[in-house]
C-alpha cells in the first residue's frame, strides 16, 4: 500500500500522477477527458496506471481536484432548491446588496441574473435570534413542519436554512434540522451556521443556497468516483481538494460542495508551493495559464495567500479559499479591434474548439497562440505527440486579416501588440494579487505552468520588474501533482465583534478553545498519525468602524491538543495587527485608537507525508548538444536588445544539461508546454530538473 | 417634437452671450509651459498600443487607489455605499481617467501659482462655492496631490469622498431646510494640509474639531491621502518607464479617444434634431413648490448641445447644484456613451462632443452662498429630463423613469449614552427597458451597497424587522418597472429620524404607454392607530423606543402597453408576490384563477383575460409617450405646473409609435 494517486480532470485531458510514498517514484498517465461522464476518464486513468505497475490494491489514497462545482455554478446547472429564512426577510436574495456591476450608467442596461432559489420557493418562519445570541422570539415549530411537508410534497430535493444572527447562535437552525429529520429525512439540507459563522446575511444565505443546490450533483459525483475506485479493485479512500488547498474525505464534499469551487486551480497552487520549496524559492507568484483563463496566486514563505471569502461568477462565497485571481485571458483568447484602432485581447476565447487558427481545427480568429506562432515563439513541428500540428501561414493570415490590415501594420507588429496586451493583462492580475495586498512583486519569483504560462513568464516578469522565473519539470501536470502535496485541512471561523477594551478574556478564550477543538476533531482521520495532527489559529482585526479586517496568526502547533489563548498571546496579536496595518497601508493608529476583533479562525490539519521531489539524473551534455537546431524568433526591442528576427536555439526539455547556465534567447519545448527565455535572461536547470531563469 | 432636418447644424452663437449663459467651464488653464510644444508634437506619433498600455495602467492605478479607500475609510457612507471617487488629472486639470464626478484639481490651480505647487504638497478642501464648481456639498472632502515627473509638474492625483459629519446644523451634516451654505457645516477652503511634506497640524486640528465624529473623519482623510499617494506612485512608475513627455502625450491621446469614440459610435445613433425633456424636483424643503429641470437638446452630426434654459431659478432650500456645464456632461456622458453599443471610457474628452449651456442663477448654477447639501435630487431628476428628451428622438425606445437613491438616518444615544447615527442609502426600482423589465432595488452609484441587518443590529440600537420589495411599486407595462424597497426597523432607543426622499408624491414616469412607478415615503408605526406618514424630506422627527420606522422607495416606470404584457409573466409576478391580483386585473387585464397545483397555484383564465383586456382598452384614455402618474397629472390640470409633452401620445391612430 505505498502509492498515492492524484487525478485532475481538465477540459481536454485527465491527468494522473501516482507517487510511491517510499521511494518518491512517479508514474504519469494522460487520458482524454469524458465531459459527459467524468467518472469514465477517472476510471480510465486509474486503469492506465496498472500498465505502469501501479495496481489498485497497492494504492492507499486517491486525491482528486474537480471543476464540477465550478462549472455547475458557471452554467447555472444545479438542483432546484428551497430556502427557509427568518420572518420578514423573504426577499433577501432579491434585494441582494443593491449593486449594479460595471460602470456608472450600466443601471440602464444590466439585467439581474436568475436567483439561485426563485422567490416562490422561499418560506419565512417565525422566531428570532438577537445579535447577542439571545432568543428574541421562539422558533415556531409548527410552521417549520408545514414548510417541510410542503417542500416534500412539491418534490424539492434540496433546502437551505438561513436565519438571521445564526452566526451567533445556531439553535433555531438546528431545530429546523431536527424537524426535517422527522418529516423529510431524505432532503438535502444545509444550515447557514454550519457553512459559515460570519455575519452579513445576504452573502451567507447565498452561499447556503448554492451549497444546497450543488449537493445532489456532488453527492452523485463522488459516489460515481468512489464506485470507479471500487470497480478497479481498490479499497482506497477518495479525498477531494477544497478551495482552501486542503483535502477532505469525499463525504465532506458531498455535504459541503461549495468548499470545492476552486478545487481544480487550488491544487496547482500547492504544487507551486512544493516545487518552490525544493528550489529554495518560497516566495512565488503563480501564473497558471490555460486555453481560456489564467489563474494567479501569491505564495509567501511557501504558503499561498488565503481569503476568508472569495468570489465565483457574480457570487461572493463565504468559505475560505486560496486567493486566486482569475483572468479571462489564455492561449485561446481572441484579439480584436474595438472602435477604429483600439486593440483588445479577450475575453472571448476560441477554446479547444475551434481553437487557434494555427492548430488547423477550423479557427479563423486571431488568438494569443497565433501571435506566438507568427513570431516563431512556438516552433513549427515540435509539439507533442504529433496530434497537433502548427500552421504558421494560417496564424499569419488570421492576424493579418483580423488585426494587422485594420491597423495598417505588419502581422509581426500586430502579433507583438497582442502579446504586449496579453502580458500587460497578466501583469495587471499579478499586481492585483500582490501590490493591492501590500506585497512588492519585485521580491517574488514568477512560477509559470499550464500550457501557456511559460510563453509569457519572462515578459510579465519584465513588466513587474520581477527578477526570477521558476519553471517546473512538468508544467502541464502541476495540478495533478499538487493533489499529492497537501494535507487534510478543515477551517472553522467564528464571528466575535468587540472593541479590545470590551473584550472579556474568559469569553474569548472559551471561543478560541472551542473552534480549535472543532478544527482538531475534523483533522483526526484514519491514516493520519496522531503526532501529525495540528492546528493553526488566527484572529481578524480592524480599527473600530473600518469595514475590512487583517488576519493575524496566533499559533501553530502539532501536539494534537488545543492551546489556551493567553493574555500575552492576545496582546501580541494586537501588536501584530498594528504592524501589519503599517506595512500594508503606510500608517497605523498604534497607541491612538483601540482595535476591534472581528473573528477567530482555526485550521485543523492532518499532515500527510510529502512525497520527495527527486533529483534528475545528471546528463553529460552541453547546451550545444541539446539544441535541436536554431529557429527564427521575432523579439521586441528593449533597452540593451535590438528587436527583430533572432536566430534562437530550441531545446527539448528532457535533454537539458544540469547546473550549467545559458543566455537567452532560447526556447524550451516539451509535450504540453513551451518556455520562452527572452533576450536579456539566463537560465540554469537545477538538480530537480526545474529551470531557474534570471534577468541579467 | 422631432425635427428631422437633413443638414442640421447647431447655432452656437447664442451661447456666447454671457448675460444669457454661463461659460460651459467656469475656469480653465491654457498651457504655455516649455513641455507643451513637445507633448503636442509627440502625441500624434504615439502608437495606439502605447496609449492602451498607459491608459490601462492609469485606470488600474485608480482602481487600486479606490480599493485602499474602501479598506481604510471609516465612514459607512464611504465604505459600504462607495460615495467616493478617485482620478488622475493632467496639469490643466482635465480628467484623464474615468471621471471622479465633479472633482478635479482646478481649485489648486485657482488658489496657487504654478511655482507655489511643490513636491510633497497635499491639498485639502470641501469649499463648494470656492472650488470652481468641482465639489457638490460640504461632506465631500477632497484631497489632491501634485505629480512631478522629471522635475516638472505633469498632473495631479485626486480623490474625494463623502464623510459622515462636517458639523453644521444637524448630525450627519445633511440639513434639508438650510437656506445658506453656512448652515451646512464647516467650510475648508483650498489649503495645504502638507506643505512640501510638512503636516500643518493646526489646520488638521481645526478640521477634525468641527466634526461630530472626528475619529471617522481622520480615518477617511488618511485613507484619501494613501489613495492619492498610491496613484501618484503609479504615474511615476510610468514616467520611469516611458518618460514624462510620452506619459503626458498619452494623457491627451486618451482624452482624444473618448471624444473620437463618442462622435463615431454614439452620436450617429441619435437622429439630428431638437428635443425637449423635462422633469421635476418635488420641493426644496422651504417653499412647497415643484422646480423644473428643462433640457432642450440639439443634436447634429458633430455634437450634442444641452440647453438648460427654462430650468427653475436658484432654490431657497438646499436642492441646488453649484456646478458648471462641464460637470453635468460627466454625468450625462455615461448615458450618451451607453448608446455606442461598446465600451467608451468617459473622461474630459466627452466635453468636446457633448456640451451643456446653463443660464445664470438656476437650480443647476447656484452660486455663493446658496444652500446645496441635498443637490442629489438634481442629479436624479436631470437624468430623467435627459431620458424624456431622448424618448422623443428614439420614438419611445428609451428606459423609463427612475429615482434610485433615497436615504434616511436615525440619530441618538443608546442606553449606554453612546452617540450613534444609523444612516442608510437605498436603491429603488430601475425603469423598464424596451426589451426587459426594470431591476428591483438597485442603486444608481456603482458599488453602493445596502447595510446587512446583521451589521445594523450589531452597531446600532435597531432591530431590522423586515427587508423586502415594495409590492406593486413597479410601473405597469409591457415591461414592468423594477420594485422599490420596503424596510421596517424597530428602534431600541429614543432618537430622531431624518429623511431625504425625492419621489414621495410624483412617480418615476412610464414610457410609451407604460405607467408611472409608485413614489416612496416613510411611516412611523404603520398599520397602527398612531401611524404617521412622512412625505417629502423630513428633518429630526422624534422617534421613541419601540417605534417602527418604515421606508419605501419608488418603483421604476413601466414601458409599453400593460395590456400587451405576457399574461404568464403577470401570473408569475403575482405568484411571487411582486404584483397584487388586483393590479393584475386592473392594470394588466389578467384574470387569474386557482389551479389546484401546489407548485403553480395560479393559472391564467385565458378567455376572461381577453375580455378584461378588451374592456380596459375600450375605456381608457390614449396612451401617453411619457406618463407621470396621477398626482402629477392633477397638478398640471390645476395649472400648478406645466410640462411640454403632457399631450404627446405614444401611438398614432394606426398604432405606430409617435416618438
Amino acid at each position: 500500500m505505498t502509492w498515492r494517486v492524484g487525478i485532475d480532470i481538465g477540459g481536454t485531458f485527465t491527468d494522473v500522477v501516482a507517487i510511491d510514498e517510499e521511494t518518491g517514484r512517479r508514474v504519469y498517465e494522460k487520458v482524454p477527458s469524458t465531459p459527459w461522464d467524468p467518472s469514465e476518464s477517472f476510471a480510465n486513468g486509474l486503469g492506465g496506471l496498472t500498465e505502469h505497475g501501479v495496481s489498485a490494491n497497492d494504492t492507499a489514497m486517491v486525491m482528486h481536484g474537480t471543476t464540477v462545482a465550478t462549472n455547475a455554478i458557471l452554467e447555472s446547472k444545479y438542483s432546484e432548491a428551497g430556502l427557509i429564512v427568518a420572518h420578514g426577510h423573504r426577499e433577501v436574495l432579491e434585494c441582494a446588496r443593491q449593486t449594479v456591476p460595471g460602470g456608472f450608467g450600466n443601471i440602464a442596461y444590466w439585467e439581474k441574473p436568475p436567483r439561485v432559489v426563485p422567490l416562490e420557493l422561499v418560506r419565512e418562519v417565525k422566531g428570532r435570534m438577537a445579535h447577542t445570541g439571545n432568543e428574541m422570539a421562539p422558533l415556531d415549530s409548527d410552521s417549520v413542519r408545514a414548510v417541510a411537508e410542503e417542500f416534500k410534497s412539491m418534490g424539492i430535493e434540496a433546502v437551505a436554512v438561513s436565519l438571521l444572527n445564526s452566526y451567533r447562535n445556531p439553535a433555531h437552525e438546528e431545530a429546523v434540522r431536527a424537524i426535517f429529520a422527522e418529516v423529510y429525512p431524505d432532503c438535502y439540507l444545509t444550515l447557514s451556521s454550519e457553512l459559515s459563522r460570519e455575519y452579513r446575511e445576504y452573502e451567507r444565505t447565498l452561499s447556503t443556497c448554492l451549497n444546497t443546490a450543488l449537493m445532489p450533483a456532488l453527492t452523485r459525483y463522488v459516489k460515481q468516483l468512489s464506485g470507479a475506485i471500487e470497480k478497479s479493485g481498490g479499497t482506497s479512500e477518495l479525498f477531494v481538494m477544497q478551495s482552501n488547498g486542503g483535502l477532505v474525505p469525499d463525504a465532506d464534499i458531498a455535504t459541503q460542495p461549495i468548499k470545492a469551487v476552486l478545487s481544480g486551480p487550488a491544487a496547482g497552487v500547492l504544487a507551486a508551493c512544493a516545487f518552490g520549496r525544493v528550489a529554495d524559492e518560497p516566495d512565488l507568484i503563480t501564473l497558471d495559464m490555460g486555453g481560456t483563463s489564467t489563474d494567479i496566486c501569491l505564495i509567501e514563505n511557501g504558503r499561498p495567500h488565503m481569503l476568508a471569502e472569495g468570489k465565483i461568477e457574480h457570487y461572493n462565497i463565504k468559505t475560505p479559499m486560496v486567493d486566486i485571481t482569475t483572468l479571462g485571458a489564455g492561449g485561446g483568447s481572441i484579439a480584436s479591434i474595438v472602435g477604429d484602432d483600439s486593440l483588445r485581447v479577450g475575453p472571448q476565447s476560441a477554446g479547444a474548439s475551434p481553437g487557434p487558427a494555427a492548430y488547423g481545427k477550423g479557427g479563423t480568429e486571431a488568438t494569443v497562440t497565433d501571435a506566438h506562432v507568427v513570431l516563431g515563439r512556438i516552433p513549427e513541428a515540435t509539439l507533442g505527440d504529433g496530434s497537433i500540428t502548427v500552421d504558421r501561414d494560417a496564424a499569419r493570415q488570421a492576424i493579418a486579416q483580423n488585426i494587422a490590415d485594420k491597423l495598417g501594420v505588419s502581422p509581426e507588429e500586430a502579433a507583438l501588440g497582442i502579446l504586449r496586451l496579453a502580458s500587460e493583462n497578466m501583469a495587471r492580475g499579478i499586481s492585483l494579487t500582490s501590490v493591492a495586498r501590500g506585497r512588492d512583486p519585485r521580491r517574488f519569483t514568477l512560477f509559470p505552468f499550464g500550457g501557456a504560462g511559460g510563453l509569457h513568464a519572462c515578459r510579465c516578469a519584465e513588466i513587474m520588474q520581477t527578477a526570477k522565473v521558476l519553471v517546473p519539470l512538468a508544467p502541464g501536470l502541476a495540478c495533478a501533482e499538487g493533489l499529492l502535496m497537501t494535507d487534510l485541512r478543515t477551517d472553522a471561523v467564528y464571528t466575535y465583534v468587540r472593541r479590545e477594551d470590551a473584550v472579556e478574556l474568559a469569553e474569548l478564550q472559551q471561543a478560541y478553545r472551542s473552534i480549535a477543538e472543532e478544527a482538531l476533531t475534523a483533522a483526526r482521520r484514519d491514516g493520519v498519525d496522531q503526532q501529525r495532527i495540528g492546528v493553526e489559529t488566527f484572529l481578524d482585526f480592524r480599527y473600530s468602524s473600518q469595514a475590512y479586517e487583517i488576519r493575524v496568526q496566533v499559533d501553530s502547533h502539532f501536539d494534537g491538543d488545543p492551546h489556551e489563548l493567553t493574555e500575552q498571546a492576545w496582546q501580541k496579536a494586537i501588536e501584530q495587527f498594528h504592524d501589519a496595518h503599517e506595512r500594508t497601508y503606510g500608517y497605523s493608529y498604534k497607541g491612538q485608537d483601540p482595535v476591534e476583533i472581528v473573528a477567530l479562525a482555526a485550521a485543523g490539519i492532518g499532515e500527510l507525508r510529502r512525497p520527495p521531489i527527486n533529483e534528475v539524473t545528471p546528463r553529460n551534455t552541453t547546451w550545444g548538444d541539446a539544441n535541436l537546431g536554431d529557429t527564427q524568433v521575432f523579439f521586441e526591442s528593449k533597452a540593451g536588445h535590438q528587436g527583430g528576427w533572432v536566430s534562437t536555439p530550441v531545446y527539448p526539455r528532457d535533454a537539458l544539461p544540469v547546473g550549467v547556465s545559458t543566455s537567452g534567447p532560447a526556447i524550451v519545448v516539451q509535450e504540453d508546454s513551451t518556455f520562452v527565455l527572452e533576450p536579456g535572461w539566463s537560465m540554469t536547470v537545477d538538480k530537480n530538473g526545474q529551470i531557474l531563469a534570471t534577468r541579467d | 417634437m422631432t425635427q428631422e432636418i437633413t443638414h442640421f447644424t447647431i447655432d452656437m452663437t447664442p451661447y456666447e452671450d454671457r448675460t444669457r449663459y454661463e461659460p460651459m467651464r467656469l475656469k480653465s488653464w491654457p498651457r504655455d509651459d516649455a513641455a507643451w510644444e513637445r507633448v503636442q508634437k509627440l502625441k500624434p506619433t504615439l502608437d495606439s498600443l502605447t496609449v492602451d498600455v498607459i491608459g490601462g495602467a492609469l485606470q488600474w492605478a485608480v482602481e487600486e487607489g479606490e480599493a485602499v479607500v474602501e479598506r481604510m475609510a471609516r465612514s459607512s457612507i464611504i465604505r459600504e455605499q462607495h460615495d467616493y471617487r478617485a482620478s488622475i488629472n493632467s496639469i490643466d486639470c482635465d480628467n484623464v481617467t474615468t471621471v471622479s464626478w465633479a472633482a478635479t484639481a482646478d481649485p489648486i490651480r485657482d488658489t496657487y501659482a504654478l511655482d507655489e505647487i511643490l513636491p510633497g504638497d497635499v491639498y485639502i478642501y470641501n469649499d463648494v462655492h470656492g472650488s470652481c464648481a468641482t465639489i457638490g456639498h460640504l461632506p465631500d472632502y477632497c484631497i489632491v496631490i501634485p505629480i512631478f515627473g522629471e522635475g516638472r509638474l505633469i498632473g495631479f492625483s485626486q480623490v474625494f469622498g463623502h464623510v459622515t459629519d462636517v458639523g453644521g446644523a444637524v448630525p450627519g451634516s445633511w440639513p434639508i431646510r438650510s437656506t445658506s451654505i453656512y448652515e451646512e457645516g464647516t467650510i475648508c477652503p483650498v489649503i495645504k494640509l502638507f506643505n512640501a511634506g510638512v503636516l500643518n497640524a493646526d489646520a488638521q486640528k481645526i478640521i477634525l474639531r468641527n466634526s461630530r465624529f472626528p475619529g471617522e473623519l481622520q480615518g477617511d482623510i488618511d485613507g484619501f491621502i494613501a489613495c492619492a499617494r498610491l496613484m501618484e506612485r503609479r504615474v511615476l512608475e510610468l514616467i520611469d518607464q516611458y518618460g514624462a513627455d510620452t506619459v503626458e502625450a498619452a494623457f491627451y491621446a486618451i482624452m482624444d479617444r473618448c471624444e473620437n469614440d463618442a462622435r463615431a459610435h454614439a452620436l450617429p445613433n441619435i437622429p439630428d434634431g431638437t428635443y425637449v425633456g423635462e422633469d421635476f424636483i418635488e420641493e426644496d424643503g422651504i417653499s412647497n413648490k415643484p422646480i423644473k429641470i428643462k433640457y432642450t437638446i440639439h443634436k447634429d452630426k458633430d455634437r450634442m448641445v444641452i440647453d438648460a434654459s427654462g430650468t427653475g431659478s436658484t432654490a431657497e432650500g438646499p436642492v441646488n447644484w453649484a456646478m458648471d456645464g462641464r460637470h453635468y456632461i460627466k454625468w450625462l456622458g455615461a448615458f450618451l456613451a451607453g448608446e455606442a453599443g461598446q465600451e467608451i471610457l468617459v473622461n474630459e474628452g466627452m466635453g468636446r462632443v457633448m456640451q451643456m449651456m446653463i443660464p445664470p442663477d438656476t437650480v443647476l448654477s447656484a452660486r455663493h452662498p446658496a444652500p446645496v447639501v441635498d443637490r442629489m435630487e438634481c442629479m436624479l431628476v436631470m437624468i430623467n429630463a435627459y431620458t424624456a428628451a431622448l424618448a422623443k428622438a428614439h420614438k419611445g425606445n428609451v428606459i423609463a423613469g427612475m429615482m434610485n437613491i433615497q436615504l434616511y438616518g436615525i440619530w441618538g444615544h443608546d442606553d449606554d449614552g453612546n452617540e450613534y447615527l444609523y444612516r442608510e442609502i437605498f436603491g429603488a426600482g430601475s425603469g423598464a427597458r424596451p426589451w426587459a423589465d426594470g431591476t428591483d432595488t438597485v442603486d444608481l452609484v456603482p458599488h453602493s451597497k445596502n447595510l446587512p441587518a446583521e451589521f445594523i443590529e450589531q452597531r446600532y440600537p435597531i432591530v431590522v424587522e423586515r427587508v423586502g420589495l415594495y409590492k406593486d411599486s413597479g410601473g405597469a407595462g409591457l415591461y414592468r418597472g423594477g420594485l422599490g424597497y420596503l424596510k421596517d426597523v424597530r428602534c431600541l432607543a429614543d432618537g430622531f429620524l431624518s429623511i431625504t426622499a425625492y419621489r414621495t408624491v410624483f412617480g418615476p414616469f412610464g414610457v410609451n404607454g407604460g405607467k408611472a412607478g409608485l413614489p416612496g415615503v416613510c411611516w412611523i408605526n404603520p398599520g397602527t392607530p398612531d401611524e404617521v406618514k412622512l412625505v417629502h424630506r423630513q428633518q429630526m422627527v422624534p422617534v421613541r423606543k419601540g417605534d417602527t420606522v418604515r421606508i419605501t422607495t419608488p418603483g421604476g416606470g413601466g414601458w409599453g402597453d400593460p395590456l400587451t404584457r405576457d399574461p404568464d409573466a403577470v401570473r408569475l409576478d403575482v405568484h411571487r408576490g411582486l404584483v397584487s391580483p388586483e393590479s393584475a386585473r386592473d392594470d394588466y387585464g389578467v384574470v387569474l384563477v386557482d389551479s389546484g397545483n401546489p407548485r403553480h397555484p395560479l393559472a391564467v383564465d385565458v378567455d376572461a383575460t381577453t375580455d378584461r383586456r378588451r374592456e380596459l382598452a375600450a375605456n381608457r384614455a390614449p396612451l401617453k409617450l411619457i406618463e407621470r402618474g396621477e398626482a402629477f397629472n392633477k397638478m398640471v390640470e390645476e395649472g400648478l405646473i406645466e410640462v411640454s409633452d403632457f399631450d404627446d401620445l405614444a401611438y398614432d391612430e394606426s398604432g405606430n409609435p409617435v416618438g
